[in-house]
């Protein structure tokens, strides 16, 4: 009977303690909730970091090397089926499909950063803050952050709905419309000039990687020659850039900023083209304006999500497939052999360019590896993956390349500055043009006087494999582009074995070379909210 | 002086015992008038009966009726009962009372229908059942006894399909009550014993423990489980002892040998290089630069067979158990110890099964109270190769496309390569290499135990009987550790490793619950009343650690622990906790009249610890009524057609298999990037997702209508199923736009509806000495999807074969889940097809649609014919879940051999082959494929020409196209068991009651047009099922057994 109280008196016991609500409110134990997530400083340094993330998220569809495919720099390459990557094969071709997956990746990365960009501004108001000036310096980078979100969208997709404030529900997304390009270049000269007046103009070497005003300024630069030399004329947009509340970004403003910035000595270039490339430098040098951070650190080993690796996952884009090296018939870094250089490109270094050598990997060092698709025998060297460097500490190495991306190089910033005053200051744009050119060649490679084909050129095989040359194209009119694409595919080098693999493409100028609006979002938006404006893709 | 004193010891003990012995002998001469006994026992049709069992009740003296049915029986007392039993007839006792002779005629066991049938918390006569509840004996489920528990439930009822995910041992087993209800978690809610589970946790019941299981199949009965029934509930109850019985041993066991039942031919090494060869001459390559040019023809040595080197031929299969059971007066008990082992038949080694369970049952009764305790402690060894897959990992789907050409291993003791060969592949590389390299186990431990007391109140006052109160707790834990090592290694460029390491992972998982009920049986005349109220509290939480190191300093799987690790910096580690809470109230009233009318209403309240305060409780009502129209006295008093009953149901359930939390809005801390010189890594944060402060549960609601037969007394029996299912709410991470910017909130919405038509019978006879049971079940699904929370009503996922997303949707008015396509028209001929294949729109308008296109390539239709092929023109090309299923078991025995047969039929479900890595062009053909292929004008309309690659980007294969979808319809012989019971004469004299040896054959015969491994291919995900990429086979297997029980 003593065994029955019991029972009954645990039972009881039992039911009296699961009875209770408390029973089944439970709270969790492994993660923080949003109501205290934003309340120190260190609170907000964590949420401006996760507005870093998204910039340098991947996600098998990297701007910079997509752009290059798109250009006359580079093919797409793979595998030799050439079934490789066909999202990357349909911009090659300008046959994007409305379904394609990288016109979906990428508007996912940029309004993921718009996101959380926006919810730091918002939640900035709640932090506690101790530091004079922080809380303006990090609204100042949330800024500039989402202005380079805009941008990737004004330039992939032109249409493209501004979201400024994070909305309460998603009902209230469902019901956004597009804004006009002019509106989002409007919405970006914003975010830069508030970016531009609150980023500090340098930071500590422990702080490399976050935005400054000079990054700012050079970004605006950039904008600019795209907004001059696409947008007007492609969107027939009349006005100048100009913020929403009618400040103008004109040439002035831009010249004015970078001639301050240029005589600010605050960057310098390299006193060697090759030292700029090399790993152990790791772009994040005097020359560095802009570098977007990757590390091997966090050793990520899941597949099946490429959106969070935090490693420079093209890196094993680049290299050749199955390769040994001629020298010691040491195995090289696996690669895909993608971003195939072009023999256009190859012609375009002039004889005793050293560019030539340090942007293109010859396969002649190698003594065997796998050709893949449209091979030409040269693998961007810039970038490709490095033995000594390959992460050995956990997770999958092909995800976890340490080397950065070099998103603004001050050379850029000088041939920018080239280009903007070249009717205006001739003699301030032949310096800043020669200063990137004799560094290559050397001084007796000076030139006396530029045009601006010279200062395309420069740019072409200085940035070469960097992401650029395809947006120089287009800003130079679409006629030009095609003609140039479309070139890349003619008159291939006699004798090759793999004439089948470079059929001829035409660049469609009813896309302006741009992205449709991925399928799958109007689908899931409202009726009648999201539209295809660009020719092509209605 | 020692050694003297124990003998005479002995020899002492040795004369007591004989004077015992003697005593004994006498005092049965003594006190017992006993005289020898004699008779005939016959059938009901008059035949004599060989080998019926006559035993003096509660003693062992016994004998077995001889070739003409007769039986003498020596030293039986005057006033004993002589107890008759044979296999398929009604066991009867006799009292003697004096005579000499007696004379039996056996009657054949009729279907019982008033057998007791397990409800949520109780039992139930089956007559009065209003409900649709399907039960499978536990002695059905051992006639299959070398399946695992839910395999072995597949055909036995209808409405329930059962699906294997692969044949590897272990794999997970599907179970779909009723069609799929949602596009979240289909699987039902497991209770064994009272312990709520999931699917993958009854893997440790061995079958032989098993007495019964229940399927709870219509949402009325399921209510009594609320919130987590709504997709059905299978009640499985163990065995235990039966009071008064003698001490039973009996040990069951077999052993045996598994086998594919198939192979899929592939191309030999001849074949393949002209296939090679033909293939690049078509994407233009030079016919100097061919693959494998003459030369290389002549000197090629290899012809290998992959899937000969992968399988694992006569894989050895084994059970053995040891049972115990018994019970005095107030007690009772069931013990039993197995041991349970499989080798996979692909991967010697590598694939694997082993278990070993201890059962114990107890229960005691004292006074009013009864106590009880099931204990069971498990552990379970797998280790496994990826069974469906085409990446690394995958174990057939590399063996299908390595090139023949290429072999296992060089003459100089190297791995072998397709890179070797100029062959590279990406992934696929030689898979026996790779496994070499893979050395991993996931050990479990696992204790469940319940104990429980039942406090009878009618046993202190008359007036209280019928009331009654149980209570009874439940635990279970689980431990799961896994633990790999990976050398060094270098087999290709993609296959390589420069360190080794070590990576451990363990999960620790407890459940409880409580429940406490209380009944109260009432009759007031006709009218008779049971009621329930009860109150169950859930806990269940889980905890990991993982851990992961390289350099190790042993090279060698055994030596593969953290401690031998030398690397600090790379050191991996990671924890998780979970835990989930339910609280519950519910009440159930049972009402029939005279056994004629009956009336059942439950109603349950369940709160949750995944929903906001504001949604936390959702209450499930249930009602049904049956009526047994055979009781009534108009019905024609006949034994030809003598049991009739209409029953109807109508009921509410949940789900609520969402994830934690998902009301709340928690923080995502792996949004790392890196600032400065150093690269310091900062973890930064944003909320995980958008929160629903408003999610609530899914709701299953279901209506049922039925009718039982019963003919010539039972012995045909048949029941028949009509049945609707809306589930609607579902929990559903519904597409957002991905302008919100974060992840997508769960929510509540969609809805599917499940109509079905099941059909169950039975039939138990004897003809002559033939004892017949045959049981047929058959079930008709057809599933609709009603609504879905977003614009375009439109939901899809799920991947096919390499670059083939969105290859499952779910869309309203269509079949949950189907497989969405472009729908094909054979092959282009000629150039003048090309160029005529067009579609003009209504403006008048002419289009190309393939322009690019050559001869010998996929025509692709444009179904809605506006001048392009998007996939707007993607249409339902089938899915994976069967529109039929059925089963049919017969058993005979005769003269004591038994032979038991048993099919499972499966039709109408299409799946998605993907065999080929089409993206990689040296990847080997298969035969169908090669032969189907098109080689000129004329030649084929099936399958496209051969290429290396897809240059006019014609996407033959990369299309999702009906092209890769093939109907895997199938019927197969499941089990076929024959078996011999020795004469209860012959194996009497050695003690044995019991002495039986089998064969038994599994899957022997498998009828099917489906190409691929296997027909049968499951998957836990919605979005996966039916999607075969070199699937691991169901394995055919013979074993030799035996029951022996003393």
């Amino acid at each position: 009977m003593k065994m029955k109280k019991l029972i009954i008196a645990l039972s009881l016991i039992a039911i009296f303690q699961a009875c209770t609500t408390d029973f089944i409110e439970l709270t969790p134990k492994v993660s923080k909730l949003e109501s205290n997530a934003y309340i120190t400083e260190n609170d907000a340094f964590l949420a401006i970091t996760a507005v870093y993330d998204a910039l340098s998220v991947q996600n098998w569809s990297f701007v910079p090397i997509m752009s290059d495919i798109k250009s006359d720099d580079a093919y797409t390459g793979g595998d030799a089926s050439g079934s490789d990557m066909e999202y990357w094969q349909e911009q090659e071709r300008f046959n994007i499909s409305l379904e394609s997956d990288a016109p979906k990746n990428l508007w996912n990365r940029c309004y993921s950063g718009i996101y959380r960009a926006n919810l730091f501004i918002e939640r900035a108001e709640g932090i506690q803050w101790k530091t004079n000036g922080l809380k303006d310096r990090m609204i100042g980078e949330a800024k500039f952050l989402r202005a380079y979100f805009y941008w990737d969208l004004v330039r992939h997709y032109g249409w493209a709905p501004i979201i400024n404030k994070n909305l309460e529900s998603v009902d209230a997304y469902k019901n956004l419309t597009q804004s006009t390009p002019e509106e989002v270049y409007s919405q970006i000269a914003d975010d830069l000039l508030e970016a531009e007046a609150k980023c500090p103009t340098s930071v500590s070497s422990d702080e490399l990687g976050r935005a400054t005003k000079y990054a700012a300024q050079s970004l605006m630069a950039r904008i600019y020659l795209y907004y001059q030399g696409f947008a007007k004329p492609v969107f027939g947009i009349t006005n100048e850039w100009k913020s929403t509340d009618g400040k103008t970004i004109d040439k002035a403003y831009v010249q004015n900023a970078l001639k301050s910035f240029i005589n600010s000595n605050a960057h310098d270039l390299m006193p060697t083209y090759a030292e700029v490339f090399d790993w152990v430098n790791d772009h994040n040098t005097k020359e560095s304006v802009f570098t977007w951070q990757y590390a091997e650190k966090s050793k990520v080993g899941d597949w099946g999500n490429i959106w969070n690796v935090n490693g420079n996952f093209s890196v094993i884009f680049y290299g050749p497939r199955s390769a040994y090296l001629a020298s010691d018939g040491s195995v090289m870094s696996e690669g895909w052999s993608f971003g195939i250089p072009t023999w256009s490109l190859y012609n375009e270094f002039e004889e005793g360019d050293v560019r030539r050598d340090v942007s293109l990997f010859d396969d002649d060092l190698l003594s065997k590896y796998t050709i893949g698709f449209q091979n030409t025998g040269y693998f961007n060297a810039k970038f490709m993956p490095q033995k000594i460097y390959e992460s050995t500490g956990g997770g999958s190495p092909q995800l976890n390349w340490l080397l950065n991306y070099p998103d603004i190089r001050y050379a850029d910033v000088l041939l920018m500055a080239a280009e903007l005053f070249l009717t205006d200051d001739a003699g301030f744009a032949l310096q800043c043009y020669n200063r990137v050119r004799t560094r290559a060649m050397g001084e007796l490679a000076a030139k006396g006087s530029i045009t601006l084909d010279d200062i395309f050129h420069e740019r072409r095989v200085e940035l070469s494999g960097e992401g650029h040359r395809y947006w120089d194209l287009l800003r130079r009119g679409l006629n030009v582009a095609e003609q140039k694409i479309n070139g890349s595919f003619q008159n291939l080098p006699a004798g090759i074995s793999n004439e089948a693999d470079f059929e001829p493409r035409n660049f469609d100028a009813q896309s302006y070379g741009m992205f449709p609006i991925p399928a799958s979002e109007i689908r899931n938006m409202n009726a009648n909210t999201l539209k295809q404006f660009i020719p092509a893709y209605q | 002086m020692k050694i003297r004193e124990n003998g005479k010891t002995e020899a002492f003990k040795l004369k007591n015992l004989l004077f015992l012995l003697m005593g004994l002998f006498l005092s049965v001469n003594l006190f017992a008038q006993t005289s020898q006994v004699g008779g005939k026992v016959v059938d009901e049709t008059g035949s004599a009966l060989i080998g019926v069992t006559v035993v003096v009740k509660g003693t062992t003296n016994g004998t077995v009726t001889n070739i003409d049915g007769n039986y003498t029986l020596a030293k039986v007392p005057e006033n004993a009962t002589l107890v008759f039993s044979f296999i398929g007839m009604t066991s009867q006792e006799i009292s003697r009372t004096g005579k000499s002779t007696i004379d039996v005629t056996m009657k054949a066991t009729t279907h019982d229908i008033d057998e007791l049938v397990v409800v949520g918390y109780g039992t139930q006569k089956k007559s009065l059942v209003t409900g649709s509840i399907a039960k499978v004996d536990g002695s059905d489920l051992q006639k299959t006894g070398a399946l695992r528990v839910n395999q072995a439930l597949q055909g036995k009822t209808a409405g329930v399909v059962i699906t294997n995910s692969s044949g590897q041992p272990g794999d997970f087993v599907s179970i779909r009550i009723r069609g799929v209800g949602t596009n979240g978690d289909n699987e039902p809610l497991y209770i064994v014993d009272g312990l709520p589970t999931n699917g993958y946790g009854i893997d440790y019941l061995n079958s032989t423990d098993i007495e019964s299981v229940e399927v709870l199949k219509d949402a009325a009965s399921a209510a009594i489980y609320g919130a987590r029934g709504g997709n059905g509930v299978v009640l499985i109850t163990t065995k235990k002892g039966k009071k008064g019985d003698k001490f039973n041993v009996s040990y069951d066991g077999y052993y045996g040998y598994q086998n594919p039942w198939h192979t899929v031919d592939v191309l030999n090494a001849a074949e393949y290089m002209d296939a090679m060869n033909e293939a690049a001459a078509n994407s233009n390559v030079k016919p100097d630069k061919l693959p494998f040019t003459d030369a290389r023809r002549d000197t090629m040595r290899w012809d290998t067979d992959w899937q000969e080197e992968m399988l694992n031929r006569n894989a050895m299969k084994q059970n053995h158990v040891i049972t115990m059971t018994g019970g005095s007066e107030n007690s009772t008990y069931a013990s039993s110890i197995s041991y349970f082992k499989q080798d996979g038949i692909v991967a010697k080694g590598k694939s694997g099964f082993e278990r070993l369970t201890y059962r114990l049952n107890t229960t005691r009764q004292f006074g009013m109270m009864t106590f009880g305790s099931n204990i069971n402690l498990v552990q379970i060894d797998t280790k496994s190769v990826g069974a469906n897959d085409m990446y690394d990992g995958s174990a057939l789907s590399q063996a299908l496309n390595l090139p023949p050409v290429v072999p296992v291993m060089f003459d100089n003791g190297k791995w072998a390569t397709p890179t070797d060969f100029g062959l590279g592949m990406q992934e696929i590389t030689n898979p026996i290499a790779m496994l070499s390299y893979r050395n991993s186990g996931t050990k479990t431990r696992k204790a469940v135990a319940n104990v429980w007391a039942d406090f009878d109140f009618g046993y202190l006052i008359a007036p209280l009987s019928g009331l009654k109160f149980k209570t009874s707790y439940n635990y279970e834990y689980a431990n799961t550790h896994y633990r790999s090592y990976s050398p060094i290694y270098d087999l290709d460029p993609t296959h390589k490793s420069t360190v080794n390491g070590v990576s451990t992972t363990d999960n620790h998982y407890v459940s409880w619950n409580i429940d406490n009920t209380l009944t109260y049986v009432k009759s007031l005349g006709d009218h008779n009343f049971t009621l329930l109220a009860g109150h169950s509290a859930f806990r269940s939480y889980h905890e990991s650690l993982s851990g992961s190191k390289s350099d190790v300093i042993f090279d060698d799987f055994e030596h593969a622990y953290l401690d031998n690790a030398t690397d600090p910096l790379s050191a991996i580690t990671g924890g998780t906790y979970d835990e989930h809470t339910i609280l519950s109230y519910f009440g159930r009233i049972d009402y029939d009249y005279a056994n004629k009318y009956m009336l059942t209403a439950t109603l349950r309240r369940d709160g949750s610890s995944r929903f906001g305060t504001a949604k936390k409780y959702g209450y499930f009502p249930s009602l049904s009524a049956g009526w047994v129209i055979s009781r009534e006295s108009f019905f024609p008093e006949t034994d030809a057609f003598n049991f009739l009953k209409i029953r109807a149901s109508w009921g509410q359930n949940g789900n609520e298999n969402i994830g934690d939390f998902q009301y709340i809005s928690t923080m995502n801390s792996n949004l790392i990037y890196y600032f400065g010189l150093n690269q310091d890594q900062v973890n930064g944060m944003q909320p995980a997702k958008i929160a629903n402060p408003s999610l609530k549960w899914e709701t299953s609601e279901q209506a049922n209508v039925a009718f039982d037969f019963g003919f010539f007394n039972n012995k045909l029996t048949a029941t028949v199923d009509l049945y609707s299912k809306t589930t609607k709410d579902w929990l559903i991470t519904a597409p957002v736009p991905m302008l919100v910017g974060n992840s997508a909130p769960t929510i509540n919405g969609g809805s599917v509806n499940n109509k079905g038509l099941e059909l169950e019978m039975g039939y138990k006879a004897r003809a002559g000495n033939v004892n017949i049971d045959v049981k047929v079940t058959g079930a008709f699904n057809r599933n609709e999807v009603i609504d879905i929370p977003n614009t375009e009503k439109v939901i899809v996922g799920g991947s096919g074969g390499f670059g083939q997303g969105n290859i499952v949707r779910f869309e309203v008015g269509q079949p949950a889940a189907f497989f969405w396509g472009y729908k094909t028209d054979g092959l282009f001929q000629t150039a003048d097809d090309v160029a005529n294949h067009t579609t003009t729109d209504s403006l008048g308008r002419t289009f190309k649609l393939q322009p690019n296109a050559k001869p010998g390539d996929v025509r692709f239709v444009d179904t809605n014919k506006d001048g392009l092929l998007t996939d707007l023109d993607r249409v339902n090309l089938g899915n994976a879940m069967p529109e039929f299923t059925g089963g049919l078991n017969l058993s005979l025995d005769w003269k004591g051999i038994d032979f038991n047969m048993f099919w499972y039929v499966a039709l109408g479900q299409e799946t998605w082959m993907v065999l080929r890595r089409y993206d990689q062009w040296s990847t080997n053909y298969t035969k169908e494929m090669y032969d189907g292929r098109w080689t000129g004008e004329g030649t084929s309309n099936k399958y496209p020409r051969l290429a290396k690659n897809d240059l006019n980007f014609n996407g033959n294969w990369k299309t999702p196209s009906d092209l890769l979808v093939y109907d895997s319809s199938f019927g197969r012989l499941r089990s076929l068991t024959v078996g011999y019971t020795f004469p209860k004469s012959l194996t009497q004299k050695a003690k044995i009651e019991n002495l039986r040896f089998y064969v038994m054959g599994e899957n022997l015969i498998t009828l099917t047009n489906y190409p691929g491994f296997d027909p049968e291919i499951g998957s836990n995900n919605t979005f996966g099922a039916g999607v075969d990429r070199g699937v691991y086979p169901q394995p055919k297997t013979i074993t030799f057994g035996m029951n022996i029980t003393f």
